[in-house]
């Protein structure tokens, strides 16, 4: 009779523990955050994963690691630092970004491993959405629109990988097969080209909201592969690598430079871009609607003050001085070589090329917004000789933390495209034309027709290629563009080489550089990690 | 006739724990089931005579029972014999058999038991006609009066027994020669009467060792019967050094547990590991089982800073220790494997005071006293500073106008502080502890309410605290027992942010005493604000609170089904709500950048378990003890935040108390979690003729942290323990007196990440300030949990008569399947996948001492010691050789590294090799030496080695060139320099009785660990212009080319190899402490008497009173907060040595 009491009151005592069956009742859902299946299931997810695909371009972080990989931070050191125009501030060591700027990148190197893997999230998110988006019910022509956006992020990601690392493992699906191998870079780019085209063919004129990808964004990128690749191939850069998989005998070059002329013409023509009026508007926080005027593709910082991505320029494209004057750190500082490429009365080099912010130094005003102005600068051996091309404005009238910019940065630009437009005149057999277009860039920071002249004089070179790179570093420098100008057409080594150990302040650590400087670091080395997870093939030169 | 031997069973495990409960009172541990009967009624007990002799059988149930019989010779008649045969019978049942065969009757009188002839009134029989009148008082060692003691004359009925104040009166006949005391837990005491009519007797604590009775996981057992490896300790121990909470109370007194906290900050986080760190990503801090409630600790319960620190406050600190029984460790897999998938770090069981027994008892304690910091840092003083800025920078904003070489400053005009002195003053603590407890009816009571109020030694920094617990035990049959607890807790910590612990920004106010610069300079170039900000005014326009409430609450029933089965109900939950509120202005480091910065956050916790549990119990016959345990439970646990963010004050008045104020929501966010466990679990215990003793646990545990498939984990563990004492080969020896071997093997597991890591998650991805989603997980349907394999094996030995007990143990854990965000390859998109990977392994060894040195009348002396030394070796990591360790927020932060073959929690970095000297270098004109130093270009000579994309100078750290290619770079020129943990570590406590007066004497200590002293890089002239304050040390004895050095390099920020991490910043972080010393009184009778007081002491307790070490920070106790790399330190904060005077009195 004890027995059935025993069952009884055990059994009352495990259903108090176990409600009903314990399988459902260990089946709970998660409250703050959906699955990844919950997403493309409605127009507004799929607009949700749009942007989504933007992020990847300036995240602060992507799945909470790889700080700063993307254009936030890691980018800009990449593709400047340790060229002759801005170097390692002597005596800065973290790990992290000075390699860049001394040119001693490994594999082991944190940022490129960050960034290989922001990169490659932003090609799985185009790749996830250009798989899910047809299942979705929504109007076609903005599904056509997204398709064609997402085919842009996905080139302009791979474009950017390969500009760093060569050749790369082809994604086309939201599957990343971990084992998969890299492809030559000759696949590598005719994914990017059917890709930027596509976007150039789909996307409207003008991007339904401000900032996204439009067709001249496609359109100048086109232009910015095809100068890539004809160059590359003229130059036989890499060749004395003997590396196949990033071998550029493939290319047609003269293909390439009809097609960027062809490219760059129908921009000229018919974008509405042009360049505008004040080059300085082009690189301060709150001069967004001039930037437009000259932008074919920006990176937004967030207007929002709490929710979005924000640029941070701190590290080093400000000039060096007080946090609440808009100062920043100086990791990276320009040569002195840079200094004495402007002729002195050039407005470029009094805006690039700064003294330091104090919050004692005047200010100016740019429609209703206060600017510390840096001390001019008229020696390179100045202590706080430093780059002064961006501007934070004064941080007390900032809503965000003064480290953080809600300024947009202008990734490419119609001065880019007019000097690519140059180039390809140039060996489509146009010098002339070529040159005016030269000319076309400078006239914008003459304030006369005698400045034009002086300038035009004071720049001008017998070798058009040699002018040319000379125009795009005193008009384009510190944007992202001279490390692989200076590859493309196989000057690397001779520019390390060229740079002297006392022009600047800052050369002191030259023959450090130059010592470190080895023609196999035209390409980044894929990670190590990467390699030691899922066998890879290294760029030659690196372990 | 020849009698058998008696043979007197005490009912299993359960049994004598009743009985324990009747003798130890006063020390005995409450488990749950232990409320199970107290009273007369509720005793049960197995016994088997045969034939026996009357007084033998009366001699046998007084020892075991500590019932006493009080009868008169003449009523039995000692010629007959007796029988019985009873298991588990109700003490009743047996006496009234007993009186039965001897014809006689039997009355209960508290825990006297009279017996008389049948026929006579048993009161009468009491009702001698006496003669002579006896009086005296009853006290125990400490002085305090034993109410309830009773007095007997030998061989007779004539008895009385003590009042409230331990006073009796009592009439004898002029024969009797022997009075004899006796009390429950007191060793029984018999006087010869003589000529004295008035007795003075202090009764001693019977020495319980062995038979004391611990708390093991959903059960308690006798010390002897334990096989796993559990060490214990009181709540008297505990709080020998006058702790403000209960795990600062038991560090360094319990072999195999470290415990560190980060700093010495009133709501510094604390670090808890046993037998070493058995986990990488899931969490290392023990299960926490407070009065059989389980409560894994979530640190995010209370509410911590959003700027800076984020050390938050151990959730343990809110309970307060004066109302704590015992604290046990569950350290081998025999005892943690009952707790399943949460026990492979171990398990803490916390017990509670419970009610009390007789009238009430009140208590009321208090304490209060001072503190100071132990140590300055010995930094510049304002002259010094102004000629080491005159070394570095003579054109500087310190000598010149903001740096205009017109407008020369007079320095020594500037205002000169000493950052240390002025703001690290004296704190103050109070503490006020009142409990009161007894037993009406049969109803048990216990409650108490606490008070701490701690100032702390840095201005406006101050923690109070609030505790109130209530506990109610009903027993309402002989076989139902009704209990609820309940306790609540309120705490405020105030205080900006203090110490920059290891994982946040260089800006807390500790840092900044040390690095300010002695000398109010603004320096428009780094100060982020239009002022000069001193730490002072960081102080001044800080506001930061931290408010806690904790309230848990469970309740039971215990019902006897049969004589051996017990169905035990219970269930419970915890309820906390954190608060915290932030305010910085615009005069602080952390509000300047925004305008004013304001942070409001909330975190509320509840959790609900419930469990069955169905005991067994039964001897067999007297070889075979059996005692098993099925049950069920459940948990579920809610965690609830929510957090905003406003900046940019336009007016600072009314701060973080009208946040409207602040024009720029900057951040608001919330998130709730919610985990739910399952579990059924089993254990046996066999005893076999008090020599072999087996037990065997199983669990299995459903946790939705896992995917469908993987949801229930399985968990056995056995053990076996030989008892050779018992053996015929030990009878003849006498050195001996305990001499137990056990072995234990089982698994355990850990289950402590995040919830729902298996599912493909999305993650919130803005772009422009709208809203984007994307994927940022991969499914992993396979996660389960950690498993930890661990061996045991142990030896517990007591020499004379357990005057001095060892226990030693040896044990082996591995940890499989380790839950580690596995890194994925990043072409995949995505970095990492919660996998289970890798293995961690810890081997150990342990050892526990306890010696009576002295044992005299009036001088005792006793010492307890332990020590324990942990390996930890990552023996797996899957497919990755390393896992890297960042200290964000710093400038060197690539600090730490997980590396397969080598222990967690080990820096990594170059090993330092001294000081490049001029002579390694050439400069212009074939090294002219006429040119000065500072117009040198230097080249470093061919064969010195040299730094890959540094430029060195003379001054610069040098480096081993491990890989020998001449030059040092960050592949191949690394290697471990530090390890956070320590070979050994361990305690010694001596406790002196002389008298009245006692004496405790605690030294804790640890020896072979290492600190990144990541601070030395900018207190040696690092962050050079940033204008921080250097130490004098470096000072007076850094590099310069007069002073060729090969101990310091020249000044950071000349000095480029200075920011790599290098073997250079690790410091030897071993050290003794003299952690407290306590000197009490206790007061003599007739004083205790006239105030009407049961017992008073009086104390002294010194804590923290001093520290050997070679350390070179504040203090050598350090925890970074990053359990990979513990031994990381950026300046934290002082750590205070305290004096304390208390009071605690009874009524």
């Amino acid at each position: 009779m004890k027995l059935y009491k025993v069952f009884l009151l055990f059994t009352i005592g495990i259903f108090s523990v176990c409600f009903n069956s314990c399988t459902d009742y260990l089946d709970t859902q998660p409250y703050s955050f959906d699955t990844v299946d919950k997403l493309y299931q409605s127009k507004e997810g799929a607009e949700l994963g749009l942007t989504g695909c933007y992020n990847t371009l300036n995240a602060e972080t992507v799945q909470g690691t790889a700080w700063g990989g993307s254009f936030v931070s890691v980018m800009p050191f990449m593709f400047n630092g340790g060229t002759d125009e801005v170097i390692v501030r002597d005596g800065f060591t973290d790990p992290n970004y000075a390699p860049f700027g001394s040119l001693t990148y490994t594999s082991q190197n944190a940022s490129l491993k960050s960034n290989w893997f922001v990169l490659f999230v932003g090609i799985n998110r185009a790749n996830y959405l250009l798989e899910k988006i047809d299942g979705v019910k929504m109007d076609e022509k903005r599904k056509e629109e997204m398709k064609g956006e997402a085919h842009f992020l996905r080139g302009l990601y791979y474009y950017y990988l390969s500009l760093a690392y060569g050749a790369l493992p082809i994604y086309t699906t939201s599957n990343h097969d971990a084992t998969a191998q890299r492809e030559p870079i000759q696949k590598v780019y005719e994914l990017i080209i059917a890709d930027f085209s596509a976007a150039y063919k789909t996307l409207p004129g003008k991007a339904g909201k401000l900032g996204r990808a439009n067709k001249w964004s496609a359109a100048g990128y086109l232009a910015k592969v095809y100068s890539y690749l004809g160059s590359c191939k003229m130059n036989n850069v890499g060749a004395d690598l003997n590396f196949d998989l990033n071998s550029f005998t493939w290319v047609d070059a003269s293909d390439m430079y009809n097609k960027a002329k062809t490219v760059t013409d129908d921009i000229i023509k018919n974008s509405g871009l042009k360049l505008t009026k004040n080059y300085d508007y082009l690189f301060r926080e709150t001069t967004g609607k001039y930037q437009e005027e000259e932008s074919l593709f920006s990176i937004l910082g967030s207007k929002s003050v709490s929710n979005g991505n924000y640029n941070l320029l701190l590290f080093w494209q400000i000039p060096v001085g007080a946090p609440t004057a808009g100062g920043g750190y100086g990791w990276l500082r320009p040569t002195g070589e840079l200094f004495y490429k402007y002729d002195p009365s050039d407005k470029r080099r009094s805006q690039n090329l700064v003294d330091a912010l104090f919050v004692t130094n005047p200010t100016e005003n740019i429609d209703g917004v206060n600017y510390y102005i840096p001390i001019a600068l008229t020696d390179p051996l100045q202590i706080n000789y430093c780059v002064g091309k961006y501007r934070y404005r004064d941080a007390s009238v900032k809503s965000i933390s003064n480290a953080w910019s809600d300024g947009d940065i202008v990734l490419l630009r119609y001065a880019d495209i007019l000097l690519l437009n140059a180039e390809a005149l140039y060996y489509t057999g146009n010098e002339a034309g070529a040159r005016s277009r030269l000319q076309e860039v400078i006239a914008r920071v003459a304030d006369n027709e005698t400045q034009l002249a002086t300038l035009t004089s004071a720049y001008h070179k017998e070798d058009f290629v040699t002018e040319l790179l000379d125009s795009r570093s005193r008009e384009l420098c510190f944007e992202g563009w001279r490390r692989i100008d200076l590859i493309r057409f196989g000057k690397m080594t001779m520019a390390i080489n060229g740079l002297s150990a006392t022009l600047g302040i800052w050369n002191s650590i030259v023959p450090e550089i130059q010592a470190n400087w080895e023609p196999y670091k035209i390409w980044f080395p894929i990670p190590k990690s990467e390699i030691e997870l899922s066998p890879l093939e290294q760029n030659p030169g690196y372990n | 006739m020849k009698k058998k031997r008696e043979i007197l069973f005490p009912y299993g495990d359960e049994m004598r724990l009743q009985f324990r409960k009747m003798k130890l009172t006063a020390i005995l541990l409450l488990i749950v089931c232990a409320t199970f009967g107290n009273s007369f009624s509720q005793v049960r007990l197995t016994v088997r005579f045969e034939k026996t002799d009357i007084r033998d059988v009366l001699q046998t149930i007084e020892e075991k029972t500590n019932y006493i019989f009080l009868y008169k010779d003449e009523i039995f008649d000692f010629s007959k014999k007796v029988s019985a045969d009873f298991t588990d019978a109700y003490f009743e049942d047996v006496l009234k058999s007993f009186c039965d065969q001897t014809n006689v009757s039997y009355e209960v009188r508290d825990r006297q038991i009279i017996l008389t002839e049948n026929e006579a009134s048993s009161l009468s029989t009491v009702q001698q006609p006496q003669n002579k009148d006896l009086s005296g008082s009853i006290t125990d060692k400490n002085g305090l009066s034993l109410p309830g003691v009773s007095v007997v004359v030998k061989g007779t009925t004539t008895a009385a027994i003590t009042d409230k104040n331990g006073q009796f009166k009592l009439s004898v006949s002029s024969e009797a020669k022997i009075l004899r005391f006796s009390f429950i837990g007191m060793k029984s005491q018999e006087i010869s009467i003589g000529n004295k009519t008035n007795f003075s007797i202090s009764l001693e604590e019977e020495t319980v060792g062995l038979d004391e009775v611990v708390a093991i996981g959903y059960g308690s057992q006798k010390k002897k019967d334990i096989t796993g490896s559990v060490v214990s300790i009181k709540g008297e121990a505990i709080l020998s050094g006058s702790p403000v909470d209960v795990l600062n109370g038991i560090q360094g007194k319990l072999a195999g547990v470290k415990i560190s906290s980060a700093s010495g900050d009133p709501g510094a986080g604390v670090d808890i590991t046993i037998r070493g760190k058995s986990s990488i990503s899931a969490g290392t801090s023990p299960l926490f089982v407070i009065d059989g409630m389980p409560y894994d600790i979530n640190t995010s319960e209370v509410a911590s800073s959003s700027i800076g620190d984020n050390n938050s406050s151990n959730p343990l600190s809110l309970i307060n220790p004066a109302d704590i029984e015992s604290v046990t460790v569950l350290k081998d897999a025999s005892a943690t494997s009952i707790y399943g998938s949460r026990g492979a770090n171990g398990v803490i069981l916390i017990e509670t005071k419970t009610g009390g027994k007789g009238k009430a008892i009140i208590n009321f304690g208090t304490r209060m006293g001072f503190s100071e910091t132990t140590r300055k840092i010995p930094v510049l003083n304002g002259n010094e500073f102004i000629e080491y800025r005159r070394d570095v920078d003579p054109k500087g904003y310190l000598f010149f106008n903001n740096g205009d070489p017109n407008k020369p400053l007079d320095p020594y005009a500037l205002t000169q502080h000493s950052w240390q002195n002025e703001i690290l003053k004296a704190g103050f603590l109070q503490n006020y502890d009142l409990s009161l407890s007894g037993k009406i009816d049969e109803t048990t009571y216990s409650a108490s309410f606490g008070f701490l109020d701690n100032e702390a030694i840095v201005r406006n920094n101050d923690n109070q605290r609030y505790t109130m617990r209530l506990k109610l035990d009903h027993q309402k049959s002989k076989k139902l027992l009704i209990g609820v607890s309940a306790s609540g807790t309120y705490s405020e910590l105030n205080g900006a942010t203090q110490s920059g612990g290891g994982s946040d920004l260089f800006n807390g106010i500790v840092q900044n005493l040390v690095i300010s610069t002695p000398v109010e300079l603004y320096n428009p170039f780094f100060d982020p604000g239009d002022t000069y900000i001193s730490p002072s005014s960081m102080i001044d326009n800080a506001y930061k609170k931290s408010a806690t409430m904790a309230f848990n609450s469970n309740a039971y029933i215990h019902y006897a089904i049969t004589n051996e089965i017990k169905l035990i109900l219970s269930g419970g939950g915890t309820l906390s709500s954190s608060k915290g509120s932030e305010f910085y202005g615009k005069e602080t480091n952390w509000g300047v950048g925004d305008n004013g910065y304001s942070n409001i956050n909330e975190s509320r916790a509840y959790s609900t378990s419930g469990s069955a549990q169905l005991h067994y119990s039964k001897v067999l016959n007297e070889n075979h003890n059996l005692n098993a345990l099925i049950a069920a439970e459940n948990n579920v646990y809610n965690y609830e935040w929510f957090g905003v963010t406003k900046t940019n004050f336009l007016s600072e008045s009314t701060g973080v108390f009208d946040i409207s104020k602040g024009s720029n929501a900057k951040n608001a966010g919330s998130f709730r979690d919610k985990n739910k466990r399952v579990s059924f679990f089993g254990r046996v215990n066999y005893i076999y003729k008090e020599k072999h003793l087996f037990t065997a646990n199983f669990r299995a545990d459903g946790s939705d942290k896992f995917g469908s498939g993987n949801r229930y984990g399985y968990f056995p563990s056995a053990a076996y323990s030989w008892m050779f004492i018992n053996e015929k080969f030990m009878q003849n020896q006498s050195i001996l007196s305990n001499a137990k071997l056990r072995l234990s093997y089982g698994l355990s597991g850990n289950d402590r990440i995040p919830s729902y890591r298996y599912l493909a998650r999305l993650e919130n991805t803005y772009y422009d300030g709208e809203l984007g989603m994307s994927p940022s997980s991969q499914a992993n349907n396979n996660l389960k949990w950690e498993t930890t394999y661990q061996s045991n094996l142990g030896i517990d030995l007591g020499f004379l008569k357990n005057r001095i007990i060892i226990n030693a143990d040896f044990y082996k854990k591995e940890t499989h399947d380790m839950l580690i965000p596995t890194p994925t390859p990043g072409r995949t998109g995505y970095s990492e996948q919660w996998q289970n990977i890798g293995r961690v392994d810890n081997n150990g060894v342990e050892i526990q001492l306890s010696s009576k040195n002295i044992i005299k009348k009036d001088f005792k002396w006793s010492t307890e010691f332990n020590i324990s030394h942990n390996k930890s070796t990552v023996v797996d990591l899957g497919l990755v050789k390393f896992i890297p360790v960042y200290m964000p927020g710093g400038w060197i932060q690539d600090v730490g590294r997980i590396t397969v073959g080598k222990p967690i929690g080990e820096a990594y970095g170059y090993v330092f090799d001294g000081i490049y000297q001029i002579s390694d270098f050439t400069w212009q004109n074939n090294s002219d030496q006429e040119i000065l130093p500072a117009n040198r270009s230097y080249q470093l000579k061919e064969g010195v080695v040299s730094v890959s994309g540094v430029n060195v100078k003379p001054g610069s750290h040098k480096f081993k060139d491990l890989s020998g290619d001449g030059i040092i770079n960050l592949d191949d020129d690394r290697q471990p320099i530090s390890s956070s943990d320590p070979l050994f570590f361990g305690g010694i406590t001596n406790t002196f009785q002389y008298k009245s007066f006692d004496l405790n004497i605690f030294f804790d200590g640890s020896y072979g660990n290492e600190i990144f002293n990541e601070s030395k890089w900018r207190l040696e002239g690092g962050a050079g212009l940033s204008y921080m304050n250097v130490t004098k040390d470096f000072y007076y004895n850094h590099w310069t080319p007069d002073n060729p050095t090969n101990k310091f390099g020249d000044y950071g920020d000349r000095n480029a190899t200075a920011l790599l991490a290098s073997s250079y910043y690790i410091e030897d972080a071993s050290y003794i402490r003299l952690s407290s010393v306590s000197f009490g009184y206790n007061l003599k009778n007739d004083v205790l008497r006239f105030l009407n007081l049961k017992s008073a002491r009086i104390y002294i307790t010194g804590d923290n009173l001093y520290t050997w070490t070679k350390y070179s920070g504040y203090d050598p106790e350090v925890n970074s907060g990053n359990t990979l790399m513990s031994g990381f330190d950026r300046i934290s904060y002082p750590r205070s040595r305290k004096i304390l005077f208390g009071v605690n009195v009874t009524f």
